[in-house]
Protein backbone atom coordinates (compact mmCIF):
# COMPACT_ATOMS: atom_id res chain seq x y z
CA UNK A 1 0.00 0.00 0.00
CA UNK A 2 2.92 2.42 1.10
CA UNK A 3 4.97 1.79 -2.64
CA UNK A 4 1.35 2.10 -4.22
CA UNK A 5 1.48 5.73 -3.01
CA UNK A 6 5.05 6.32 -3.09
CA UNK A 7 4.66 5.57 -7.01
CA UNK A 8 1.68 7.27 -7.82
CA UNK A 9 3.08 10.44 -6.22
CA UNK A 10 6.14 9.73 -7.68
CA UNK A 11 4.25 9.94 -11.40
CA UNK A 12 2.56 12.29 -10.52
CA UNK A 13 5.58 14.42 -9.54
CA UNK A 14 7.35 13.22 -13.33
CA UNK A 15 3.87 14.08 -14.79
CA UNK A 16 3.80 18.02 -13.23
CA UNK A 17 7.67 18.74 -14.02
CA UNK A 18 7.36 17.06 -17.59
CA UNK A 19 3.71 18.89 -17.91
CA UNK A 20 5.53 22.15 -17.02
CA UNK A 21 8.43 21.58 -18.92
CA UNK A 22 6.93 20.91 -22.02
CA UNK A 23 4.38 23.87 -21.78
CA UNK A 24 7.81 26.06 -21.55
CA UNK A 25 9.03 24.54 -24.57
CA UNK A 26 5.76 25.27 -26.33
CA UNK A 27 5.47 28.71 -25.19
CA UNK A 28 8.84 30.08 -24.68
CA UNK A 29 10.17 27.81 -27.68
CA UNK A 30 10.95 30.91 -30.35
CA UNK A 31 12.07 32.94 -27.51
CA UNK A 32 14.91 30.43 -26.11
CA UNK A 33 15.76 29.82 -29.76
CA UNK A 34 16.30 33.77 -30.21
CA UNK A 35 18.67 33.75 -26.84
CA UNK A 36 20.75 31.01 -28.22
CA UNK A 37 20.78 32.97 -31.51
CA UNK A 38 21.71 36.30 -29.44
CA UNK A 39 24.36 33.96 -27.59
CA UNK A 40 26.02 32.90 -30.71
CA UNK A 41 26.09 36.89 -32.37
CA UNK A 42 22.91 35.50 -35.09
CA UNK A 43 21.54 38.51 -34.93
CA UNK A 44 19.00 38.15 -37.71
CA UNK A 45 18.47 34.33 -36.91
CA UNK A 46 17.37 35.99 -32.84
CA UNK A 47 15.17 38.49 -35.17
CA UNK A 48 13.32 35.73 -36.72
CA UNK A 49 13.01 33.84 -33.69
CA UNK A 50 11.52 36.61 -31.40
CA UNK A 51 9.43 37.98 -34.37
CA UNK A 52 7.50 34.32 -34.02
CA UNK A 53 7.38 34.29 -30.71
CA UNK A 54 5.52 37.67 -30.13
CA UNK A 55 2.69 35.84 -32.51
CA UNK A 56 2.43 33.39 -29.96
CA UNK A 57 -1.00 33.78 -27.52
CA UNK A 58 0.30 35.69 -24.63
CA UNK A 59 3.29 36.86 -25.36
CA UNK A 60 2.28 40.52 -26.09
CA UNK A 61 1.59 40.18 -22.28
CA UNK A 62 5.04 38.26 -21.24
CA UNK A 63 7.77 41.09 -19.75
CA UNK A 64 9.93 38.75 -20.73
CA UNK A 65 9.61 38.29 -24.11
CA UNK A 66 9.33 41.92 -24.87
CA UNK A 67 12.49 42.25 -23.18
CA UNK A 68 14.22 39.85 -25.11
CA UNK A 69 12.32 42.00 -28.05
CA UNK A 70 13.83 45.55 -27.21
CA UNK A 71 17.30 43.30 -26.72
CA UNK A 72 17.32 41.85 -30.12
CA UNK A 73 16.24 45.13 -31.72
CA UNK A 74 19.03 46.83 -30.03
CA UNK A 75 21.76 44.11 -31.27
CA UNK A 76 20.06 44.92 -34.82
CA UNK A 77 20.15 48.19 -34.43
CA UNK A 78 24.00 48.12 -33.28
CA UNK A 79 24.53 46.05 -36.20
CA UNK A 80 23.17 47.46 -39.24
CA UNK A 81 22.10 50.90 -38.08
CA UNK A 82 24.57 52.12 -35.55
CA UNK A 83 25.29 55.58 -37.47
CA UNK A 84 21.58 55.99 -38.62
CA UNK A 85 20.28 58.75 -36.44
CA UNK A 86 16.46 57.96 -37.48
CA UNK A 87 17.23 54.25 -36.89
CA UNK A 88 13.87 52.20 -36.99
CA UNK A 89 15.30 49.47 -35.24
CA UNK A 90 16.43 51.68 -31.89
CA UNK A 91 12.82 52.48 -31.97
CA UNK A 92 11.38 48.89 -31.95
CA UNK A 93 13.98 48.11 -29.29
CA UNK A 94 12.80 51.58 -27.04
CA UNK A 95 9.33 50.32 -27.67
CA UNK A 96 10.34 46.86 -26.69
CA UNK A 97 11.62 47.89 -23.26
CA UNK A 98 8.99 50.51 -22.46
CA UNK A 99 6.73 47.92 -23.04
CA UNK A 100 8.52 45.23 -21.03
CA UNK A 101 9.00 47.69 -17.70
CA UNK A 102 5.68 48.87 -17.67
CA UNK A 103 4.36 45.36 -17.12
CA UNK A 104 7.63 43.82 -15.46
CA UNK A 105 7.36 43.12 -11.30
CA UNK A 106 11.04 40.95 -11.81
CA UNK A 107 13.41 43.32 -9.85
CA UNK A 108 16.26 41.64 -11.57
CA UNK A 109 14.86 42.12 -15.19
CA UNK A 110 13.62 45.28 -14.47
CA UNK A 111 17.21 46.38 -13.73
CA UNK A 112 18.89 45.11 -16.75
CA UNK A 113 16.03 46.85 -18.66
CA UNK A 114 16.88 50.26 -17.65
CA UNK A 115 20.72 49.49 -18.53
CA UNK A 116 19.27 48.84 -22.25
CA UNK A 117 17.18 52.01 -21.77
CA UNK A 118 20.05 53.94 -20.23
CA UNK A 119 21.93 52.83 -23.38
CA UNK A 120 19.77 53.76 -25.97
CA UNK A 121 18.99 57.25 -24.20
CA UNK A 122 22.73 57.43 -24.48
CA UNK A 123 22.53 56.92 -28.32
CA UNK A 124 19.24 59.30 -29.03
CA UNK A 125 21.12 62.19 -26.98
CA UNK A 126 24.67 61.66 -28.93
CA UNK A 127 22.30 61.89 -31.62
CA UNK A 128 20.32 64.61 -31.27
CA UNK A 129 23.50 66.47 -30.34
CA UNK A 130 25.02 65.60 -33.63
CA UNK A 131 22.10 66.63 -35.75
CA UNK A 132 21.79 70.06 -33.67
CA UNK A 133 22.44 72.20 -37.08
CA UNK A 134 20.40 74.44 -39.36
CA UNK A 135 19.24 71.48 -41.51
CA UNK A 136 18.67 68.17 -39.28
CA UNK A 137 17.10 70.45 -36.15
CA UNK A 138 14.19 68.58 -36.91
CA UNK A 139 15.83 65.39 -36.46
CA UNK A 140 17.40 66.14 -33.12
CA UNK A 141 14.19 67.38 -31.44
CA UNK A 142 12.53 64.27 -32.40
CA UNK A 143 16.01 62.58 -30.91
CA UNK A 144 16.16 64.38 -28.19
CA UNK A 145 12.33 63.56 -27.31
CA UNK A 146 13.35 60.32 -27.40
CA UNK A 147 16.16 60.64 -25.16
CA UNK A 148 13.97 62.22 -22.58
CA UNK A 149 11.60 59.66 -22.35
CA UNK A 150 14.19 56.82 -22.58
CA UNK A 151 16.09 58.80 -19.84
CA UNK A 152 13.35 59.18 -17.67
CA UNK A 153 12.50 55.60 -17.67
CA UNK A 154 15.71 54.53 -17.04
CA UNK A 155 16.21 56.92 -14.01
CA UNK A 156 13.20 58.29 -12.66
CA UNK A 157 15.84 60.17 -9.99
CA UNK A 158 17.22 61.99 -13.88
CA UNK A 159 17.59 65.94 -13.37
CA UNK A 160 15.95 65.67 -16.70
CA UNK A 161 15.14 69.69 -16.41
CA UNK A 162 18.64 70.54 -16.44
CA UNK A 163 19.14 68.13 -19.56
CA UNK A 164 15.44 70.16 -21.18
CA UNK A 165 17.65 73.71 -20.35
CA UNK A 166 20.92 72.75 -22.08
CA UNK A 167 19.31 70.86 -25.03
CA UNK A 168 16.93 73.81 -25.74
CA UNK A 169 19.14 76.87 -25.28
CA UNK A 170 21.37 75.15 -27.68
CA UNK A 171 18.28 74.52 -29.93
CA UNK A 172 16.91 78.17 -29.67
CA UNK A 173 20.20 79.57 -31.01
CA UNK A 174 20.16 77.00 -33.79
CA UNK A 175 16.95 78.56 -34.73
CA UNK A 176 18.29 81.92 -34.38
CA UNK A 177 20.87 81.10 -36.96
CA UNK A 178 18.58 80.21 -39.19
CA UNK A 179 16.23 83.16 -38.38
CA UNK A 180 19.49 85.59 -39.36
CA UNK A 181 20.95 84.07 -42.17
CA UNK A 182 17.48 85.62 -43.95
CA UNK A 183 15.47 87.51 -42.00
CA UNK A 184 12.77 87.83 -44.53
CA UNK A 185 12.41 84.15 -46.36
CA UNK A 186 12.62 82.37 -42.48
CA UNK A 187 10.64 84.88 -40.57
CA UNK A 188 8.78 82.07 -38.87
CA UNK A 189 12.31 81.54 -37.38
CA UNK A 190 11.85 84.57 -35.12
CA UNK A 191 8.89 82.51 -33.36
CA UNK A 192 10.75 79.56 -33.04
CA UNK A 193 13.74 81.30 -31.52
CA UNK A 194 11.18 83.32 -29.12
CA UNK A 195 9.30 80.60 -28.48
CA UNK A 196 12.15 78.12 -27.48
CA UNK A 197 13.76 80.26 -24.99
CA UNK A 198 10.06 81.10 -23.68
CA UNK A 199 10.15 77.69 -22.89
CA UNK A 200 13.65 77.76 -21.27
CA UNK A 201 12.47 80.53 -18.90
CA UNK A 202 9.84 78.59 -17.82
CA UNK A 203 12.23 75.51 -16.31
CA UNK A 204 14.24 78.13 -15.20
CA UNK A 205 13.28 81.58 -15.12
CA UNK A 206 17.30 82.81 -13.83
CA UNK A 207 18.89 80.88 -17.33
CA UNK A 208 21.33 84.07 -18.09
CA UNK A 209 21.70 82.96 -21.41
CA UNK A 210 17.84 82.83 -22.24
CA UNK A 211 16.82 86.42 -20.75
CA UNK A 212 20.36 87.83 -22.64
CA UNK A 213 18.85 86.27 -25.78
CA UNK A 214 15.49 87.12 -25.51
CA UNK A 215 16.40 90.85 -24.83
CA UNK A 216 18.85 90.94 -27.60
CA UNK A 217 16.02 88.99 -30.05
CA UNK A 218 13.66 91.44 -29.18
CA UNK A 219 15.54 94.74 -29.48
CA UNK A 220 16.99 93.17 -32.59
CA UNK A 221 13.71 92.77 -34.51
CA UNK A 222 12.47 96.47 -33.15
CA UNK A 223 16.46 97.50 -34.98
CA UNK A 224 15.64 95.66 -38.21
CA UNK A 225 12.02 96.95 -38.38
CA UNK A 226 13.19 100.93 -38.34
CA UNK A 227 15.42 99.50 -40.81
CA UNK A 228 13.61 98.03 -43.64
CA UNK A 229 11.48 101.50 -43.75
CA UNK A 230 11.92 102.64 -47.07
CA UNK A 231 12.79 106.45 -47.45
CA UNK A 232 9.31 106.50 -50.17
CA UNK A 233 7.21 105.19 -46.89
CA UNK A 234 4.83 107.51 -46.02
CA UNK A 235 5.48 109.28 -42.72
CA UNK A 236 1.54 107.60 -41.31
CA UNK A 237 3.35 104.21 -42.41
CA UNK A 238 6.75 105.52 -40.53
CA UNK A 239 4.93 106.08 -36.94
CA UNK A 240 3.58 102.72 -37.49
CA UNK A 241 6.46 101.27 -37.87
CA UNK A 242 8.02 103.12 -35.40
CA UNK A 243 5.25 102.20 -32.23
CA UNK A 244 6.19 98.17 -33.21
CA UNK A 245 9.56 99.04 -32.93
CA UNK A 246 9.25 100.68 -29.18
CA UNK A 247 7.10 97.69 -28.24
CA UNK A 248 9.52 95.54 -28.98
CA UNK A 249 12.26 97.49 -27.23
CA UNK A 250 10.00 97.65 -24.11
CA UNK A 251 9.69 93.64 -24.81
CA UNK A 252 13.49 92.97 -24.43
CA UNK A 253 14.19 95.50 -21.58
CA UNK A 254 12.83 92.94 -19.17
CA UNK A 255 14.90 89.67 -20.05
CA UNK A 256 17.85 92.21 -20.57
CA UNK A 257 17.38 93.94 -17.07
CA UNK A 258 17.16 90.35 -15.43
CA UNK A 259 20.23 89.06 -16.99
CA UNK A 260 22.07 92.26 -15.77
CA UNK A 261 21.00 91.51 -12.55
CA UNK A 262 22.78 87.94 -13.15
CA UNK A 263 25.61 89.29 -14.59
CA UNK A 264 26.15 92.85 -13.96
CA UNK A 265 29.95 92.73 -15.09
CA UNK A 266 29.53 91.12 -18.22
CA UNK A 267 30.15 93.43 -21.09
CA UNK A 268 27.66 92.64 -23.18
CA UNK A 269 24.83 92.73 -20.70
CA UNK A 270 25.87 96.53 -20.36
CA UNK A 271 26.52 96.81 -23.72
CA UNK A 272 22.34 95.75 -24.49
CA UNK A 273 21.24 97.82 -21.88
CA UNK A 274 23.00 100.35 -23.13
CA UNK A 275 21.73 99.99 -26.61
CA UNK A 276 17.84 99.49 -25.68
CA UNK A 277 17.43 102.46 -23.16
CA UNK A 278 19.28 104.73 -26.17
CA UNK A 279 16.69 103.38 -28.66
CA UNK A 280 14.03 104.39 -26.14
CA UNK A 281 15.64 107.66 -26.17
CA UNK A 282 16.28 107.35 -22.48
CA UNK A 283 19.78 108.69 -22.71
CA UNK A 284 20.64 109.31 -19.55
CA UNK A 285 20.24 105.30 -18.06
CA UNK A 286 21.69 104.42 -21.50
CA UNK A 287 24.66 106.81 -20.55
CA UNK A 288 24.91 104.82 -17.28
CA UNK A 289 25.64 101.52 -18.50
CA UNK A 290 27.83 103.05 -21.50
CA UNK A 291 29.90 104.58 -18.44
CA UNK A 292 29.73 101.06 -16.35
CA UNK A 293 30.80 99.39 -19.42
CA UNK A 294 33.53 101.67 -20.08
CA UNK A 295 34.73 101.65 -16.30
CA UNK A 296 34.83 97.70 -16.62
CA UNK A 297 36.98 97.60 -20.05
CA UNK A 298 39.22 100.06 -18.16
CA UNK A 299 39.98 97.44 -15.70
CA UNK A 300 42.85 95.59 -16.01
CA UNK A 301 42.11 92.01 -17.02
CA UNK B 1 16.26 35.17 -17.15
CA UNK B 2 19.74 34.83 -19.15
CA UNK B 3 22.21 37.63 -18.34
CA UNK B 4 23.87 39.72 -21.02
CA UNK B 5 26.40 42.10 -20.18
CA UNK B 6 26.39 45.19 -22.45
CA UNK B 7 28.77 48.24 -22.62
CA UNK B 8 26.47 51.19 -22.21
CA UNK B 9 27.94 54.12 -23.84
CA UNK B 10 26.59 57.47 -22.79
CA UNK B 11 28.85 60.04 -23.85
CA UNK B 12 27.92 63.88 -22.51
CA UNK B 13 28.46 65.50 -26.03
CA UNK B 14 28.87 69.33 -25.82
CA UNK B 15 25.87 71.83 -27.01
CA UNK B 16 26.78 75.22 -28.33
CA UNK B 17 24.11 77.43 -26.45
CA UNK B 18 24.96 80.85 -28.59
CA UNK B 19 25.16 84.14 -28.03
CA UNK B 20 23.83 86.81 -30.55
CA UNK B 21 25.35 90.14 -31.62
CA UNK B 22 24.03 93.49 -30.57
CA UNK B 23 22.44 95.33 -33.69
CA UNK B 24 24.44 97.56 -35.83
CA UNK B 25 23.35 101.05 -36.52
CA UNK B 26 21.05 103.82 -34.99
CA UNK B 27 17.79 103.97 -34.60
CA UNK B 28 17.57 107.43 -34.03
CA UNK B 29 19.65 108.55 -36.44
CA UNK B 30 17.70 106.26 -38.84
CA UNK B 31 14.26 107.59 -38.17
CA UNK B 32 15.33 111.20 -38.29
CA UNK B 33 17.10 110.56 -41.55
CA UNK B 34 14.07 108.92 -42.82
CA UNK B 35 12.04 112.55 -41.32
CA UNK B 36 14.42 114.43 -43.40
CA UNK B 37 14.41 112.75 -46.63
CA UNK B 38 10.46 113.17 -46.07
CA UNK B 39 10.66 116.78 -45.29
CA UNK B 40 11.61 117.17 -48.82
CA UNK B 41 8.44 115.48 -49.76
CA UNK B 42 6.13 117.82 -47.84
CA UNK B 43 8.18 121.19 -48.62
CA UNK B 44 7.76 123.16 -51.65
CA UNK B 45 11.03 125.26 -51.82
CA UNK B 46 11.70 128.10 -54.32
CA UNK B 47 12.73 127.52 -57.91
CA UNK B 48 15.76 128.98 -57.03
CA UNK B 49 16.42 126.50 -54.69
CA UNK B 50 15.08 123.42 -57.11
CA UNK B 51 17.96 123.49 -59.55
CA UNK B 52 21.76 122.10 -58.89
CA UNK B 53 22.17 119.50 -55.94
CA UNK B 54 19.66 119.93 -53.08
CA UNK B 55 21.86 120.23 -50.03
CA UNK B 56 21.31 119.08 -46.91
CA UNK B 57 23.67 120.66 -43.90
CA UNK B 58 24.23 119.18 -41.21
CA UNK B 59 25.94 121.66 -38.02
CA UNK B 60 27.38 119.85 -35.11
CA UNK B 61 29.00 116.06 -34.17
CA UNK B 62 26.96 113.55 -34.62
CA UNK B 63 28.77 110.73 -36.91
CA UNK B 64 25.65 108.33 -36.25
CA UNK B 65 23.43 110.96 -38.43
CA UNK B 66 26.16 111.87 -40.84
CA UNK B 67 26.11 108.22 -41.90
CA UNK B 68 22.25 107.72 -42.02
CA UNK B 69 22.10 111.16 -44.43
CA UNK B 70 25.22 110.17 -46.57
CA UNK B 71 23.43 106.36 -47.25
CA UNK B 72 20.20 108.23 -48.10
CA UNK B 73 21.68 110.64 -50.41
CA UNK B 74 23.38 107.73 -52.01
CA UNK B 75 19.72 106.05 -53.09
CA UNK B 76 17.60 109.01 -52.97
CA UNK B 77 17.36 112.26 -55.05
CA UNK B 78 14.46 115.17 -54.45
CA UNK B 79 12.82 115.12 -57.91
CA UNK B 80 15.70 115.61 -60.25
CA UNK B 81 17.75 116.83 -57.23
CA UNK B 82 20.88 114.94 -56.61
CA UNK B 83 21.19 115.07 -52.32
CA UNK B 84 24.60 116.59 -51.15
CA UNK B 85 25.27 116.13 -47.61
CA UNK B 86 27.57 118.59 -45.89
CA UNK B 87 29.03 119.04 -42.18
CA UNK B 88 29.89 121.54 -40.11
CA UNK B 89 31.46 122.05 -37.06
CA UNK B 90 31.41 126.30 -37.49
CA UNK B 91 29.09 128.82 -37.56
CA UNK B 92 30.74 130.15 -40.76
CA UNK B 93 30.34 126.51 -42.47
CA UNK B 94 26.49 127.51 -42.74
CA UNK B 95 26.14 128.44 -46.73
CA UNK B 96 23.42 128.12 -48.75
CA UNK B 97 21.46 125.07 -48.32
CA UNK B 98 18.24 123.65 -48.52
CA UNK B 99 18.25 122.03 -44.91
CA UNK B 100 19.60 123.15 -42.41
CA UNK B 101 20.17 120.16 -39.50
CA UNK B 102 21.89 121.26 -36.38
CA UNK B 103 22.67 118.51 -33.94
CA UNK B 104 22.17 118.90 -29.94
CA UNK B 105 25.36 119.33 -29.05
CA UNK B 106 25.75 122.65 -30.84
CA UNK B 107 25.94 125.26 -28.26
CA UNK B 108 25.82 128.03 -30.56
CA UNK B 109 23.00 130.43 -29.82
CA UNK B 110 19.71 129.74 -31.82
CA UNK B 111 19.36 133.45 -33.12
CA UNK B 112 23.15 133.57 -33.96
CA UNK B 113 22.12 130.68 -36.05
CA UNK B 114 19.14 132.10 -37.49
CA UNK B 115 20.92 134.83 -38.28
CA UNK B 116 23.18 133.22 -40.87
CA UNK B 117 20.04 131.81 -42.75
CA UNK B 118 18.49 135.03 -43.07
CA UNK B 119 17.27 135.91 -46.60
CA UNK B 120 17.60 132.33 -47.68
CA UNK B 121 15.04 129.56 -48.08
CA UNK B 122 16.56 126.92 -45.52
CA UNK B 123 14.85 124.66 -43.48
CA UNK B 124 15.88 125.12 -40.23
CA UNK B 125 15.50 121.79 -38.44
CA UNK B 126 16.94 121.73 -34.97
CA UNK B 127 16.53 119.17 -31.67
CA UNK B 128 16.48 120.83 -28.80
CA UNK B 129 13.31 121.19 -26.34
CA UNK B 130 11.70 124.76 -26.93
CA UNK B 131 13.44 125.67 -30.49
CA UNK B 132 10.00 125.11 -32.30
CA UNK B 133 8.82 128.29 -30.53
CA UNK B 134 12.22 130.43 -30.58
CA UNK B 135 12.74 130.11 -34.53
CA UNK B 136 13.32 126.94 -36.02
CA UNK B 137 10.82 125.28 -38.60
CA UNK B 138 11.24 121.71 -37.44
CA UNK B 139 12.15 120.84 -34.13
CA UNK B 140 13.14 116.85 -33.20
CA UNK B 141 11.64 115.97 -29.69
CA UNK B 142 10.63 112.65 -27.98
CA UNK B 143 7.35 111.87 -27.00
CA UNK B 144 6.43 108.30 -25.47
CA UNK B 145 10.02 106.97 -26.39
CA UNK B 146 9.14 107.65 -29.76
CA UNK B 147 10.55 110.07 -32.55
CA UNK B 148 8.02 113.33 -33.44
CA UNK B 149 8.65 116.72 -34.64
CA UNK B 150 7.37 119.89 -33.81
CA UNK B 151 6.54 122.33 -36.86
CA UNK B 152 6.03 125.49 -36.73
CA UNK B 153 4.79 126.40 -40.42
CA UNK B 154 4.76 130.08 -39.95
CA UNK B 155 8.81 129.95 -39.14
CA UNK B 156 9.02 127.75 -42.22
CA UNK B 157 6.97 129.94 -44.16
CA UNK B 158 8.86 133.17 -43.23
CA UNK B 159 11.74 130.98 -45.43
CA UNK B 160 9.61 131.10 -48.38
CA UNK B 161 8.73 127.43 -47.54
CA UNK B 162 5.26 125.96 -48.63
CA UNK B 163 4.56 123.58 -46.41
CA UNK B 164 1.64 120.97 -46.85
CA UNK B 165 -1.03 120.54 -45.07
CA UNK B 166 -0.28 117.01 -44.74
CA UNK B 167 2.70 117.51 -42.82
CA UNK B 168 0.82 120.00 -40.47
CA UNK B 169 -1.34 116.94 -39.53
CA UNK B 170 1.41 114.56 -39.14
CA UNK B 171 3.25 117.03 -37.03
CA UNK B 172 2.89 118.41 -33.64
CA UNK B 173 2.20 122.02 -34.19
CA UNK B 174 3.54 124.48 -32.44
CA UNK B 175 3.18 128.54 -32.54
CA UNK B 176 5.97 131.41 -31.92
CA UNK B 177 6.73 132.89 -28.17
CA UNK B 178 3.81 135.55 -28.36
Amino acid sequence: MKNKVSIRALLLFLVVILGTAGLRAQTYYHHDRAWDFIMRGQVDSARSEIELQMKEPGSDKDPECWYLYGFVYKEMYKKYENTNTTSPYRLVAFNGFKTALSMDTVSARMQSTRDNLKYLAGRFYNDAVATLDTVNHQTAVSCYTLYRQAAILADPKIDIVKKDVEFYLALASTYNVIYSADKRKNAAYFDSTKNTYTRVLVWDPNSYTANYNLGLLYWNKGVDLMYDIDYDDSLDLVFTVQDKSVDLFKQSLPFAEKAYEMEPKREETLTVLSGIYYSLHDFEKSKKYQDMLDKLRSQPK
Amino acid sequence: MKRIVFLIVLFVAPLAMGFQNPPAGDTNARIKSVFIYNFTRYIEWPADYQTGNFIINMYGNNPAMLAELNAMAKTKTVGAQKIEIRNTTTLDGIGKSNILYVTPDVTTPLPDIIAKIKGKSTLLVTEKPGFAKQGSAINFIVVESRQKFELNKANAEKYNLKVSAQLVTLSIPVEDNK
